[in-house]
């Protein structure tokens, strides 16, 4: 979730805040397929191909245009939340307002050091990190990746080294869309299918992001890891309510001590 | 190879190309020179299609240039190291060169990369490390090796002395001399006559959007007529 995020930074170096709704929409793919009898394999190949389509449509029509206008960081902010807002009550339309849940990957506990851990999440703490191999592969083995990379770090030598920089960015929200998509999908099935279900994992994914570094992959990773043992350690301690404080509080402080992010580039 | 005629250009509005023209043929090596800001980068922008002409034309292997995009230039064998050590920083020198290979000949990247490793044997040294550790005129040579990875016909250099200690340009400019090896055609726009004068046959002195002068430097590098074209008429 994060690391798609986090690449649409660092190539397109814009923020889009409708990220959190590609989620949501994944996992209702997911659901309408195995709801017409689709097995999970299916369903979680439509989640990331539907969502990987629809983030390329709203790059094309809606983040294409503006990229051209000199706020377009702010531009693109405003009207990414829009599209957000459009998807969650679109979703609401379709999918009606009643929730619903992806049937999980694997059912049943294991116990590790005497605590019962639900399969679902063993299953989603392996397949989450295996994503994130998979894209770092992408990335630097492949040609498409490459150029990514390229556009990502000289705009201008990527043109002239015969990169189409638009190419380069609907493949961006493509790869995007679909990890949003994947992660709805695995999602759905801990939590509840509901219109905005994205809202909370597109605030985590937000600090994430900014904690590990705009547009850095390992910072991404990094700052994941970091923000999952903050939130553990908190809940347990302080309680559900105060965890985003204690969260924002941290970011804060890193921010005010290194204010591109633990890993992110120092220009 | 090259035939410019005429052509005007600009940004926006502001015009600075004022019906410039010149010729380079093939396996030549001709540089190009003149005061800063009378659009020397103007005119290799427009030669690589990174402006649109407004009038005038351009020839590039018979075929003319009028509105293309950089990609299509390259396929055709023209290419445009750009200006000030341009590079993909965080990469290594090796990825930077794969991506000279990107738009022609990416399976053949491998061959191509020790090819153009044995023209700068320093680079086969540090294949590996990040571009942005690299020193100046090391930066430059991985700026020309990814033009040579697309193995162009012309090559275009935008000043590549800029910020390069004496003894580097020298190193530089025998460097470039071996790469008439290749057959490739070359024009290098720069300030330094000194260099240019080093490294190609003729040169051409671009002044307010025009060419003024054609001159092989051996003879006129103290010319006055080239001292007038920088810095006026004497009094």
């Amino acid at each position: 979730m994060a690391s798609g995020l986090s690449i649409v930074w660092s190539v397109t170096r814009v923020f889009n805040f409708a990220h959190g709704s590609y989620i949501m929409l994944g996992a209702y793919f997911a659901w309408s397929l195995i709801d017409i009898g689709q097995p999970l394999l299916i369903a979680g190949i439509g989640a990331v191909v539907g969502t990987g389509l629809i983030a390329v449509v709203y790059e094309i029509v809606l983040i294409r245009p503006l990229l051209k206008s000199e706020s377009a960081i702010l531009m693109v902010s405003v009207t990414t939340l829009a599209a957000a807002m459009i998807n969650i009550n679109s979703a609401q339309m379709i999918w009606g307002p009643r929730v619903k849940q992806i049937p999980r990957l694997a059912n049943g506990t294991i116990e590790i050091f005497n605590t019962a851990v639900g399969t679902q999440d063993i299953v989603i703490a392996v397949v989450a990190p295996a994503a994130i191999v998979v894209l770092a592969a992408f990335l630097r083995l492949t040609r498409l990746g490459f150029a990514l990379r390229a556009v990502e770090q000289n705009h201008d030598l990527s043109r002239l080294i015969g990169i189409a920089p638009k190419l380069a960015y609907s493949v961006t929200h493509a790869v995007s869309g679909a990890l949003a998509g994947f992660a709805g999908f695995l999602l759905g099935a801990v939590v509840t299918v509901v219109p905005t279900m994205g809202n909370d994992p597109l605030l985590k994914a937000f600090i994430v992001v900014v904690l590990g570094g705009l547009g850095s992959i390992t910072g991404t990773v990094v700052g994941a890891y970091a923000v999952g043992f903050v939130i553990a350690i908190s809940q347990y301690t302080l309680g559900l309510y105060w965890t985003p404080v204690v969260l924002f509080f941290i970011l804060i402080i890193i921010l005010a001590f290194r204010p591109t992010g633990l890993l992110g580039d120092r220009k | 190879m090259l035939k410019v005629d005429q052509v005007c250009t600009g940004y926006g509005r502001v015009q600075v190309l004022r019906g410039a023209s010149l010729t380079v043929d093939g396996g030549e090596f001709v540089g190009l020179f003149g005061p800063n800001g009378h659009g020397k980068t103007t005119l290799l922008r427009l030669i690589s299609g990174l402006l649109p002409v407004w009038t005038g034309t351009i020839l590039f292997d018979g075929t003319e240039i009028k509105r293309h995009s950089p990609g299509p230039l390259l396929r055709q064998g023209l290419v445009h190291v750009a200006q000030g050590n341009t590079l993909f920083k965080n990469m290594t020198v090796g990825e930077n060169l794969a991506l000279g290979a990107f738009a022609s000949g990416w399976r053949e990247r491998h061959q191509r990369m020790d090819r153009v490793l044995s023209i700068f044997p320093k680079l086969a040294e540090r294949r590996k490390q990040l571009a942005s550790t690299l020193s100046g005129g090391e930066r430059q040579m991985v700026s020309i090796g990814i033009g040579l990875m697309s193995e162009p016909k012309m090559l275009m250099l935008d000043e590549p002395t800029l910020g390069l200690a004496p003894k580097i340009r020298e190193e530089l400019s025998q460097t470039i001399r071996s790469l008439a090896a290749t057959g490739v055609t070359l024009m290098i726009v720069d300030q330094d006559l000194e260099f240019l004068q080093m490294s190609t046959q003729r040169s051409y002195l671009l002044e307010g959007g025009r060419i003024v002068l054609e001159t092989d430097l051996s003879k006129e590098i103290s010319d006055t007529e080239i001292l007038k074209h920088y810095f006026g008429s004497p009094a």
